[in-house]
């Protein structure tokens, strides 16, 4: 990724900065429909052409489901959500192949549309080959008898969809030279791009090339092969020109893979000193048209986490990711934690209130004393001292005197499986390093400086971070799920004490002027699996106006980030971080009407927050090392977890109106005059 | 279309099509990608360029409009390598992440400062308000601001 | 994302843009094209030819002439909001203008663009209801003065004919005890505007409102006025319950429709908060002048 000095001149090289000879833009038709069959497409580049179906791959997504859901290339018989492509034309210059849509003539016999889960839940199948909208199901959590609690609380709960929305849309080039073919992407993940390419079109792996260009954010929606990629890798080697897909805004907002999308129905029976004595729960992800994407699995990751930082020992859960006819889910910052964070910490609210208790008090009660495995999975430490101390520094009890604030206290579980790799290569004294992780913004260029001039004794400047390159790693993972520094940071630890070794068989002795005298190359894949989690808390603050509007006023972090890399950086992260939050809360939505076709077109539909938005910040930083190598947590996607409850409970106590839901409209909230 | 204008002190002389838009044309036939295209409703921001010395969309302008007229890009804030002090300040204050939003960031900066007006915090952010960033959340922007406008009045470069 | 291709005509004269409008029945207008562009970046509209006015030098100003503000309809949202006599004696002008979009787009958007538009959700058709404003319409036959209660037709259409330019905005400029003032809500991340409310009124010596004009905008098919809320200020002193009173026959006079926005039911709350904010603010400037 090009460093901040190149990116403030306006130097930066972005998919659609980069050109190359001869290049053919690429332009896609979409349905008009929510569901039709389709029973004839004339023009352009179709199915007639390219029969294959897009697995799933990339962040949270799999490929182990019934081939029937998964999303074709191009639209064969049928169409399942607006804007899913059916076709594609070409042109050497992008407002022709604008035109040329003109000429591409489709006929459809629209079909009802099913536009929410329940409806799924009893329409007929989708898809053809399958018994019903649901894609999978599974209970997690061993059964028991319900505890003859006092107190019995039932909640429905829905998190809307949210477009992830970075600043610049998905882009791809695809270059093929009659051997090999090459893509330049905007991407978190040019390994996941290659094998979904390798994949769908056959490819043999050696022949194909992944570049990761210059990335203009992501968070989560550029980790997965996408129709539209495989069509212009399809499309260059068809036509031996390099082929150009950039994505529209109003593409974005219609056809990519939108986040959260989530019902939970959460029953705790607890008593009356707020213990929480069991928990059962339904999650059902609205997982879109298709299969294989994160939004499939999603339900069984946010189960696992539901209990959350509190020692809650029986739990179960029934997930399931269900079919409708819009865009397929995927991941969004959080892809799944702030779901479970949501669900839980709402409960607590609710059961503070019922039992009469302070909203820390029955929190901490909850909390452990011991390290903590709950019978959904999640492995906590104990939490009971990061919560007492967050509660104290955070000034709760201050804050909630003026009954304006609302806390949130979470679990943050990287996505560290399987591990990552890196590559150092030392030569002529300098030191240039390629990683599985591709950053977009996260600063990846400072912590791995950072960790090899410690591990390396080298200065930070002989040290490169190079742009994402499948050619120069034989096997990478990607930038997702909070694990660049934990898991991309290991990697680079563990590929420098490879060198390090390297230079003492070399050498006898390991000294920075033996590694830069020499030659050595070095990669590894540093392989983990478990959970290496960490805590946070948050306190928001909140004004709400005579219409009903919120002002965020304070958003307070108190986070366990295991070791500051790069202390600016993660500060970055949060604020970030927290303003998506916000973001989800209080603006952000993706609506359909009851065809299923997508009504909020725009970014102010979507409700990307602006400058006036953003509250005051007040960050503070607690490391307790992991037992990594270099001590480090994750912390990118713990703002998204924490700061939504806190704001929303903050909303209930100013308001005096439970909430149930996000994005809280200012029509539940507006008084009368 | 034949179409005459001075984009960072060059003359340009184009034939361009009516409905190719000005940041189009920045970005294809005169190379300076420096400006981007964040959507296609106006909102985002991050195609802001300064024609006449005012900030404005480049999507929301035909390249035939600017006619006759002086337009800055990001490209043209650095003189001879030299970061110009809002570059720098946003650099130093950590004002950009994934850098898309940045130059149109800069590009309204610029503007704001060259006004001589001196904007309060919430004055900042209303005039922040079609600039969008997904990364940052504001603040360090805001910050950068507020730091360009010290490095300016010091007196540095410029 | 990319408009489709049109005939292209930069006149540099009225005399020229008026012709060209007199013999091109399917042409368009462009004047800022904050509106414009983005339909035709989308392809909601695909004219067979643009006329860019944007090069008539003469419709950029704002005169104050006696009683009249001018203002040339080709002046910028910014350079309306910005000058000293909106500053000081048309605060509804003011506060319309300064929220209109975002300040990159207010650098180019026009007056004169966002009246023709006549969109129900533009703020500056209920701030012209307000204020009484003319709008002076000029075509290769003549000019006439349209007056604002006769100039917003319905959604997207005025008064004009395909053959006019509006080249001028003509508004009192009251003296002593006159006030107005705007109010609108919107989405609290920017965008269009939920609903709003203009007010301009007079007071007497003795605090009693002499005259009243309330305009509404987004909460009917086209901009509104709100004449029995108006009759209802007549020879009262706004009180508390008279504010409450006359917002109530606002709403009542209004026509809202649910949609993504906003519901209708909200839209009357806010008009009600929006008109009773709008008749105070500009009461208290009319006492203060």
């Amino acid at each position: 990724m090009s460093a901040p000095e190149s990116l403030v001149k306006g130097a930066g090289k972005y998919v659609d900065d980069i050109t190359l000879p001869r290049t053919l833009h690429m332009a896609v038709a979409r349905s008009p429909h929510a569901r039709a069959n389709v029973l004839s497409v004339k023009g352009g580049m179709n199915a007639g052409d390219l029969q294959a179906l897009v697995g799933g791959f990339g962040e949270g997504a799999r490929g182990d489901v019934n081939r029937a859901v998964l999303h074709p290339v191009f639209a064969t018989d049928a169409v399942n959500y607006v804007g899913q492509p059916v076709a594609a034309v070409f042109a050497a210059d992008r407002y022709a192949a604008e035109d040329k849509l003109d000429e591409i003539d489709v006929e459809y016999e629209p079909l009802k549309p099913v536009t929410t889960i329940a409806e799924a839940l009893s329409a007929s199948p989708l898809h053809a080959g399958t018994r019903s909208n649901v894609i999978q199901q599974s209970w997690i959590g061993a059964d028991f008898d319900d505890p003859s609690s006092p107190v019995v609380l039932e909640e429905a709960f829905t998190i809307d969809r949210i477009t992830n929305n970075p600043l610049e849309p998905r882009g791809i080039i695809a270059d093929y030279d009659g051997a090999r073919l090459t893509v330049y992407i905007s991407t978190q993940a040019v390994f996941s791009i290659k094998r979904g390419l390798c994949n769908t079109l056959k490819l043999e792996s050696s022949n194909v090339r992944v570049v990761q260009a210059d990335t203009g954010g992501a968070f989560g929606v550029k980790s997965a092969l996408y129709p539209e990629y495989v069509m212009a890798a399809y499309a260059a080697m068809t036509y031996r020109r390099p082929v150009k897909w950039i994505e529209s805004r109003s593409e974005h907002l219609a056809a990519s893979q939108p986040g959260r999308g989530v019902e939970g129905k959460m029953k705790l029976l607890a008593r009356t000193d707020g213990t929480v004595e069991a928990l059962r729960a339904e999650v059902t992800t609205d997982a879109g048209a298709f299969g294989g994407t994160a939004g499939t699995f999603s339900p069984f990751f946010i189960a696992m986490q539901l209990t959350g930082p509190y020692g809650i020992e029986r739990a179960r859960v029934r997930a399931a990711s269900v079919m409708t006819n819009k865009p397929p889910q995927g991941p969004y910052r959080g892809a799944g934690r702030p779901e479970a964070a949501f669900f839980m910490e709402r409960m607590m609210d609710e059961l503070a209130d019922a039992v009469g208790m302070g909203a820390d008090e029955v929190r901490l009660i909850n909390t452990t004393t011991q390290r903590f495995t709950s019978p959904l999975g999640l492995e906590i430490e104990a939490s009971r001292p990061f919560f007492t101390r967050a509660v104290a520094e955070l000034k709760y009890r201050e804050k909630s005197q003026s009954d304006t604030a609302g806390l949130s206290f979470f679990v943050l579980t990287p996505a560290v499986t399987p591990g990552e790799s890196a590559r150092i290569r030392v030569q002529n004294g300098a030191i240039d390093v390629w990683l599985g992780s591709n950053q977009h913004g996260q600063a990846h260029t400072a912590f791995v400086k950072r960790l090899l001039s410690e591990e390396l004794g080298v200065a930070p400047d002989a040290i490169t971070l190079n742009t994402g390159d499948s050619d120069t790693l034989k096997h990478g993972v990607g930038t997702w799920g909070s694990r660049s520094a934990i898991v991309g940071g290991a990697a680079v630890v563990a590929a420098a004490r490879n060198v390090k070794a390297q230079v003492e068989r070399m050498r006898g002795a390991y000294t920075a002027e033996a590694l830069l005298d020499g030659s050595y190359d070095a990669e590894v894949f540093d392989k983990h699996s478990g959970q290496v989690n960490s805590f946070g808390a948050n306190v928001a603050t909140v004004r709400v106006d005579k219409f009903g509007m919120v002002t965020v006023t304070e958003c307070a972090a108190h986070y366990d980030v295991g070791r500051a890399l790069t202390p600016g950086v993660v500060e970055a992260q949060i604020v970030g971080g927290s303003v998506q939050g916000i973001g989800q809360v209080l603006y952000e939505e993706v609506v359909h009407d009851a065809e299923g076709r997508l009504l909020t077109k725009d970014l102010f539909d979507a409700g990307l927050p602006i400058a006036e938005n953003i509250p005051e910040f007040s960050i503070s930083i607690v490391e307790q090392p992991s037992s990594y190598p270099h001590r480090a947590k994750g912390v990118g996607e713990a703002p998204t977890i924490g700061v939504p409850p806190a704001v929303v409970r903050a909303i209930e106590n100013v308001s005096g109106v439970r909430i149930r839901h996000t994005p809280v409209s200012p029509e539940e909230l507006i008084a009368d005059s | 279309m034949r179409t005459k204008f001075r984009v960072n002190g060059v003359d340009v002389e184009l034939d361009v099509e009516p409905r190719r838009l000005l940041v189009s044309v920045l970005r294809e036939e005169l190379g300076l990608t420096g400006t981007h295209i964040g959507c296609d409703t106006t909102n985002c921001g991050a195609c802001t360029v300064l024609v006449d010395g005012i900030a404005i969309k480049s999507c929301a302008m035909l390249a035939v409009q600017a006619a006759g007229s002086e337009i800055l890009t990001i490209e043209g804030l650095a003189k001879e390598g030299a970061l110009h002090p809002v570059q720098k300040a946003f650099v130093e204050k950590h004002g950009l992440q994934c850098g898309f939003c940045t130059p149109g960031m800069i590009m309204t900066s610029y503007w704001l400062l060259s006004q001589n007006t001196d904007w309060d915090e919430e004055e900042i952010k209303k005039q922040l308000s079609g600039n969008l960033c997904r990364c940052t959340g504001y603040r360090n922007i805001i910050e950068s601001l507020k730091r360009a406008k010290e490095l300016m009045t010091e007196g540095a470069t410029r | 994302m990319y408009p489709r291709s049109f005939d292209y005509f930069a006149p540099k004269s009225l005399g020229e843009a008026l012709e060209l409008l007199g013999g091109n029945p399917e042409c368009k207008v462009l004047a800022g094209g904050q509106s414009l562009l983005p339909a035709l970046k989308l392809r909601a509209l695909s004219p067979k030819a643009l006329v860019d006015i944007t090069g008539i030098k003469d419709l950029r100003y704002v005169r104050h002439e006696g009683h009249v503000l001018a203002i040339g309809a080709l002046t910028t949202l910014a350079a309306v909001a910005n000058d000293q006599t909106v500053v000081s004696s048309l605060p509804a002008l003011r506060e319309a203008a300064e929220q209109i979009a975002d300040p990159l787009v207010r650098n180019r958007g026009t007056i004169g663009g966002n009246l023709c538009n006549a969109d129900p959700i533009n703020d500056l058709p209920a701030v012209m209801l307000a204020l009484n404003a003319s709008m002076v319409a000029m075509s290769k036959r003549g000019t006439r003065r349209i007056g604002a209660d006769s100039f917003f037709v319905g959604a997207g259409d005025t008064a004009l004919t395909r053959e006019e330019i509006l080249t001028q905005v003509e508004i009192p400029v009251q003296g002593a005890g006159f006030g107005s003032a705007y109010r609108k809500v919107r989405k609290g991340s920017g965008g269009f505007s939920i609903a709003g409310a203009a007010s301009c009124l007079s007071a007497a010596a003795e605090g009693t409102i002499a005259q009243s004009r309330i305009a509404m905008t987004a909460v009917g098919p086209k901009v509104l006025r709100a004449e029995n809320a108006e009759r209802a200020l007549l020879g009262e002193v706004p009180s508390d319950s008279v504010l409450d009173h006359v917002a109530r026959l606002a709403v009542d006079a209004s026509h809202p429709s649910s949609d993504l926005t906003a519901s209708k039911e909200y839209r009357r709350r806010v008009l009600h908060k929006l008109v009773r904010d709008a008749v105070g603010a500009s009461y208290e400037g009319a006492m203060a002048r």
